[in-house]
């Protein structure tokens, strides 16, 4: 395999880092985030193209030798608690969140496609979710 | 109200989106690409030169050292003109210098009536040079080994290439095939031959170039017994469009020429071809296997091939009887 020689494997994620804030502001309302960056992954790609016999192929880079991009994203949110919690056996509390605030579009999956005539490719990228507002009730009895 | 609230969460959940991704890939180590095919034909001979992109998505308006290259090379590659390129027959130890001329050019097609797009490749072509040079004397012949030398930008490329010998055709007959509802019927050639079962070999398939721009299948004779006896080549290693490819009728007639040809070819060829054509199926999905380029025979890092064959051909001629 890659004619002996050593390669990274899929999930050589060298750098995690996860950073999560909490802050009360009252009894009522609080605020949270959470921040999480990795390093990309080692995938093999095509790195150029050739003709041959009239049509483009790809050549491709070392197995696993190229890294996408790395992956980050910021999730806030904020928390209102009822003031009648205190004085009823159930709990209550309303949660409106923001997923990925920046609209970071990180890579979900990454594929090339050749056009209709097999000249030439194109890459692109799929994300899945762009900035997802949320509204949560959450109940606790 | 309801249905309007199931709409709304089917599309946030099934919310994704697709955008162009530039690799990054640096331009400007851009390797030389050689097509090299002898064969045991008459000659000339034709290797073409060209150079590889890192550009995925090729302007076509954009000129090529500022020549009118574009307007001619279909495929859009970057011809290499300025390269020497020697072939030498080992048997022989004669050496042939290649030298530039101005062929090949694909031209392309449609066929409104059909309704598909069709391309020739048509060489040689007097004005422009795409990137081609062309033997002067050499001859092809069977069980002689090839050693080919280019020489382009202070590096030294070389390949060695043996043209096994290809048996006899007894013959091709044309299978008729009758048509998918509103589809035209259409002949399967069906090849008859007797395969040397003593040794292993390789044989790669042209048709017609008529449908599409790959007229190529391989096969191995790893499954052929001592006479085959009514071969269908899209058996082999072929586009998935292969079958697209033959010869359909038109009134009770077959529409246009057609030729096949059987060359034999050497292991290391297959596999380059089986790689190409496996470049075809990748979907690039998460079961696939890793993809790699395709294993040349060219040393330096030069991309393409330098092959050698051994030709035997059958030609059906369109009936234009009245």
């Amino acid at each position: 395999m890659n004619n002996n020689d050593y390669f990274s494997p899929r999930w050589d994620i060298r750098h995690n880092l996860s950073i999560t804030g909490n802050y009360e502001f009252n009894r009522k309302w609080s605020v949270s985030g959470t921040f999480k960056f990795t390093s990309g992954g080692f995938v093999t790609v095509p790195e150029g193209s050739f003709v041959y016999n009239g049509v483009s192929f790809s050549y491709y880079s070392k197995r696993n030798g190229y890294q996408i991009e790395p992956y980050h994203r910021l999730d806030l949110s904020c928390t209102y608690k009822s003031p009648k919690n205190d004085a009823r056996k159930w709990k209550s509390e309303w949660v409106f969140g923001i997923y990925n605030v920046y609209e970071q579009k990180n890579i979900y999956i990454l594929f090339a496609r050749q056009n209709g005539d097999m000249t030439s490719s194109q890459f692109t990228k799929m994300y899945l979710f762009g900035i997802v507002p949320s509204i949560t009730y959450n109940l606790k009895f | 109200m309801r249905i309007r609230s199931i709409a709304f969460i089917l599309l946030t959940v099934s919310y994704s989106c697709t955008k162009e991704y530039d690799l990054q890939l640096k331009s400007n180590d851009l390797k030389l690409v050689v097509d090299a095919t002898i064969t045991n034909q008459s000659g000339p001979y034709y290797v073409r030169l060209t150079k590889s992109s890192a550009d995925f998505n090729i302007d076509t308006s954009v000129r090529h050292d500022n020549d009118t290259t574009y307007l001619y090379s279909y495929d859009r590659a970057i011809p290499v003109k300025d390269a020497e390129i020697y072939i030498t027959d080992n048997s022989t130890s004669f050496t042939d210098t290649l030298a530039p001329c101005s062929a090949g050019k694909w031209f392309h097609y449609k066929d409104s009536i059909h309704n598909v797009d069709y391309s020739r490749f048509e060489i040689p072509q007097k004005t422009i040079h795409t990137g081609y040079y062309e033997t002067s004397k050499l001859k092809g012949v069977a069980g002689h080994t090839y050693s080919m030398t280019i020489k382009w930008q202070n590096k030294e490329y070389h390949a060695t290439s043996y043209m096994p010998p290809v048996p006899p055709l007894d013959s091709v007959n044309l299978d008729f095939t009758e048509g998918a509802v509103g589809k035209p019927d259409y002949l399967i050639p069906l090849i008859y031959f007797r395969e040397p079962q003593n040794e292993r070999n390789y044989y790669l398939f042209i048709t017609q170039n008529a449908a599409y721009t790959w007229p190529y299948s391989v096969l191995s004779d790893e499954y052929l017994n001592d006479y085959v006896n009514g071969l269908d080549v899209c058996k082999g290693v072929s586009p998935y469009y292969w079958r697209t490819a033959y010869p359909y009728l038109a009134g009770g007639r077959m529409f246009n020429d057609y030729f096949i040809e059987m060359h034999s070819i050497t292991k290391e060829t297959y596999e380059y071809y089986k790689a190409l054509l496996q470049q075809f199926k990748t979907d690039g999905g998460g079961y696939s296997p890793s993809p790699a380029s395709p294993p040349t025979n060219l040393d330096n890092g030069a991309l393409g091939f330098f092959r050698t064959s051994a030709v035997e051909r059958v030609d059906f001629k369109q009936d234009r009887s009245e």
